[in-house]
Order: structure tokens, then sequence, then C-alpha cells
């Protein structure tokens, strides 16, 4: 049995939402459209998130991987019922538990990888070490590199330190590589109690140690 | 973390990135370059023509340049940062949007600050080197042109939450034509050179919207209509009109509107979907 206490390759999720308080995300009938009146990119999806759990989300190009993990951060509205942390999306008391890998590293001039991650950091109320032992955790070993410059393995080692900083209670995977440190990540995760969310194409070996898996198809469960 | 922690760790890391883009550091240099052109220029004349001309390169500099610069600086406070991930990374650490946002412009304003401050330093310095002496009406003309360019960063930001970044800092320089048109028309009135049906509602607008702060350097190279297109003469009507140098109110009141289009903005990015 994998570290999170889920049996591998399940399919379809065990209904956690019997004890709301407990669950660290619960959301019904999430939807997210990016314009009004346009084509929703997630379409009534429900998931539930228990304490220690993991949960990875699977699906083709324009699925709507991305667009649940934002609605779950709350970056783009979920419409719906849905509670993290038993507050709504996005709230700020929800945020700080939660340690968030975007797809990609934010194409931004002008700040250094370290700087960012350091920023992250201070914003989350840990000091320049805790950047550093993320970092160092995710082996990330370009801080210096502006994020234009950095190669796409820097990138998301980058992306999955940003996720690592503090001890959050929910880590938040926007399609990670499957790196020895991104395994060993989500392992420690779920062994101290927190949840995982991973939102993948292709989880590979992370559907194992994740357990439970859902997938998605133009935006609704398939 | 509290919300002025945040603000300033937000506004260092914006400031310390766009100081390090390469539009801004050639948007500095030209204007540097400019400055100093002005000042060869202004070397080979004496007395007021001197000083006169120096003041209107600088003065041209800070107009043009302080145009460029700030419409820039607001125009990216949210639509590609929105979209490409960095505000997204900002706010996912549960800073409030709102934070996040003021964070953004505040970190502009200080760059243009530091901006205008770099122009200045260097205008006053050569105007020591070529003999003018220390030209305090320049370096109030400096502030007078900071106050007004906020207005430009600020609506551009304001805009930016909804529209690209092209489009936000048009909206940015028409705002600064519009609150100097506003200060051209309203003396216009006073002066009685254009008719009373126009007075009620240029009035009404002068009183409502941002107005342009003219420093009294500019309104008097403007009354003696010597530094060109950096200070031009007001004419309405075929009549000169003489502009007033902003009052406190004024200036006050301007830099009112700039806090308000900033708390604007950062409430309209609550609804704004990020990546």
């Amino acid at each position: 049995m994998p570290a999170g206490g889920h049996p591998p390759g399940e399919v379809g999720l065990t209904p956690a939402s019997t004890d709301a308080s407990a669950a660290v995300i619960r959301g019904r009938e999430i939807v997210v459209r990016y314009q009004r009146g346009g084509a929703a990119a997630v379409d009534g999806v429900d998931i539930d998130l228990a304490p220690g759990q993991g949960l990875v989300v699977t699906g083709g190009r324009g699925s709507g991987k991305s667009s649940l993990l934002r609605a779950v951060m709350g970056l783009a509205g979920p419409g719906g019922d849905t509670t993290v942390f038993g507050a709504r999306p996005g709230s700020p008391d929800a945020l700080r538990r939660i340690g968030w890998a975007p797809q990609s590293w934010p194409f931004t001039y002008g700040v250094r990888t370290g700087e960012a991650l350091r920023m992250v950091a201070a914003l989350k109320g840990y000091g320049p070490e805790e950047a550093a032992r993320a970092m160092d955790e995710a082996g990330f070993t370009a801080p210096a590199k502006f994020a234009p410059l950095l190669e796409i393995e820097e990138a998301r080692q980058a992306s999955l330190a940003c996720a690592l900083i503090g001890t959050p209670d929910l880590l938040v995977l926007d399609d990670p590589w499957e790196f020895t440190q991104t395994d060993t990540a989500i392992r420690r995760a779920l062994d101290r109690g927190a949840a995982v969310l991973v939102a993948s194409s292709d989880p590979g070996g992370l559907s194992g140690i994740l357990g439970v898996s859902i997938t998605l198809k133009d935006g609704r469960r398939a | 973390m509290s919300p002025t922690s945040a603000l300033s760790i937000i506004s260092s890391v914006e400031f310390r990135a766009i100081i390090r883009r390469r539009w801004f550091l050639i948007s500095i240099a030209v204007g540097a370059a400019l400055i100093v052109t002005g000042t060869i220029f202004a070397g080979g004349r004496a007395g007021i023509p001197r000083s006169d001309a120096l003041r209107a390169w600088t003065l041209a500099v800070e107009v043009i340049g302080g145009l460029v610069v700030s419409a820039c600086l607001g125009a990216s406070v949210a639509n590609r940062d929105a979209d490409g991930g960095w505000f997204g990374l900002q706010v996912a650490t549960g800073t409030t949007r709102a934070v996040v946002t003021l964070g953004r412009v505040l970190g502009r304003v200080l760059v243009l600050v530091a901006t205008f401050a770099v122009w200045m330093a260097l205008a006053w310095l050569c105007g020591l080197l070529i003999g003018n002496g220390s030209d305090w009406p320049l370096i109030v003309t400096g502030f007078a042109g900071i106050g007004n360019m906020l207005v430009v960063l600020t609506v551009a930001a304001l805009c930016s939450v909804a529209l690209g970044p092209v489009s936000s800092g048009v909206m940015g320089v028409l705002a600064y034509i519009f609150s100097l048109a506003l200060v051209n028309m309203s003396s216009a009135a006073e002066a009685d050179v254009i008719g009373t049906s126009w007075s009620g509602l240029i009035s009404s607008l002068y009183f409502i919207f941002p107005r342009g702060i003219v420093s009294p350097l500019v309104a008097d190279l403007q009354a003696r209509d010597v530094a060109g297109l950096a200070a031009p003469r007001v004419e309405v009507n075929g009549n000169i009109v003489f502009i007033q140098p902003a009052s406190w109110a004024t200036v006050i009141w301007t830099l009112g509107w700039c806090v308000l289009l900033a708390l604007a903005a950062a409430g309209a990015m609550r609804r704004r979907a990020l990546s």
C-alpha cells in the first residue's frame, strides 16, 4: 500500500464528504468560465479530498485539469458550492495552507527565480532559508537565472520548490514532472497527513503514489 | 503577514524587476542623453536663453519620457502578469488580490519617482556645470511632473485589469491630455475667451476630474512661449490664455484621484481570472 494509504489505480472517489468539517477540499458542481457566457472549461465537477489523501486529475490537453486546480486555488472563480479548508477557494486563510506549483513557471522579466521563491516564502511568513530549503528539496539549482532563461526541467523544479515552501496542508501540483524529488515530496506530504492534488495528462508512477484518480474530458468527469 | 509587510515585499520585488527591464533602462538612458544634449545646446548661449534652453530640454524629456514610462508602468500592472502566472503566484501565497494589486502599483510608483529623480538630478548637475546654478524651479517642476504622470500610471493600471497593454497605456495618456485640457479650458473660461454656455460645463468637469499640475516655472515658460512643445503657449479663439500655477488644492485633488484609481484597480482585480 502506498504511503498515502490508498490502493493504487483506484478510479473514482469514495464519499469523503460525509464529514465536511474535516475535508480539505469539498467541491460540488465546480464550474469555471473564463468569459461570461463562454464555454465552461470545467463543468459541474465534484471532488473531495481529505487529510492524508491524494488525488490525481488526468485528461487530455484542454480537458480542464488546470482549470480545476485554479478553481481550487480561487484563481479562476469556481461556480457551485466549493470549500477549501472550510473556506471559500481563494480565501487568504485557505491559501496560506496550500503549496502551489503552477503548470509553467511565471514567465516574467527582471525577476531571478531565487528572488521569486524568496518572495513566496516571505509572503507566507518564512525567511530566505526556507526558500533555500525548498529549492534544495526540489533539486532546483539555478536560483540566479531569470525566468525566461530557465531550461524546461529547471522551470518544473522551480515550480515544485514553490509548492514545498513551508509545511503546507495541501499540495496542489499542476502538471508536475516526475522527478525523484516529486515522488519524495508527495510521499512526505501524505505521510504527515497533508492532502495532495495533482493534475497531469501522463501521471505515470504518480498514480500509484496518489492512489485515487479522476479523468476529465471537455471539462466533465469522463 | 500584515498587509503592510506584504505591500512592502511585493512593491520591492516589482521595483527590482522593472528597473532591470531593457525598455526601462533604454528610456532612462535616452532621457539622460537628451538632457546632456540639451546642456551642450544651452551651453552655447548666455543669460536667460541659456537657462530657458536647458529647462525646455529637461521639460521635454520629463513630459515625453514621463508619458512613455508611466504608460508602460501602469499598463503592466495586471494584464500580462495575470495571464502569465506571476500575479497568480503572488496571490497563491495567501496575500489578498487587493494587496497584491496595490503592491504592484506602489512598486511602479517608486520606479516612476526614481526615473524622475535620475533625470532631475542630471539636469541639476548639468545646470551647475554650465553656470546656471541650482535650478530649484526645475526641481519643483519635476515633482509636478511626477504628479501628472501618476494620473497616467493609475488610469493605465485600472484599464489594464480589463484591456490589453497598448489600450491601457493609450487610455493613460488620454487621461493626461484630458487633465491638462481641463486646466487650460478652465483658465480660458476665467479669462472670458470662451462662450458662457461652455464655461459651466468646463467648471463642472474641472471640479470633478483630476487636473493637470502646472508648476510656476511651466506657467512662466508658457506665458513667454520660450519652451516650444515642452510648455506651449495656450491660445483659445485667437486669444492668449495665461495659465495659473496649480494651487495646493489642485495637487491634493489630483493625488487623491490617483489613490482612488489605484484602489479601483485593486477592487477590479477581485473577479479577474488568473493563471
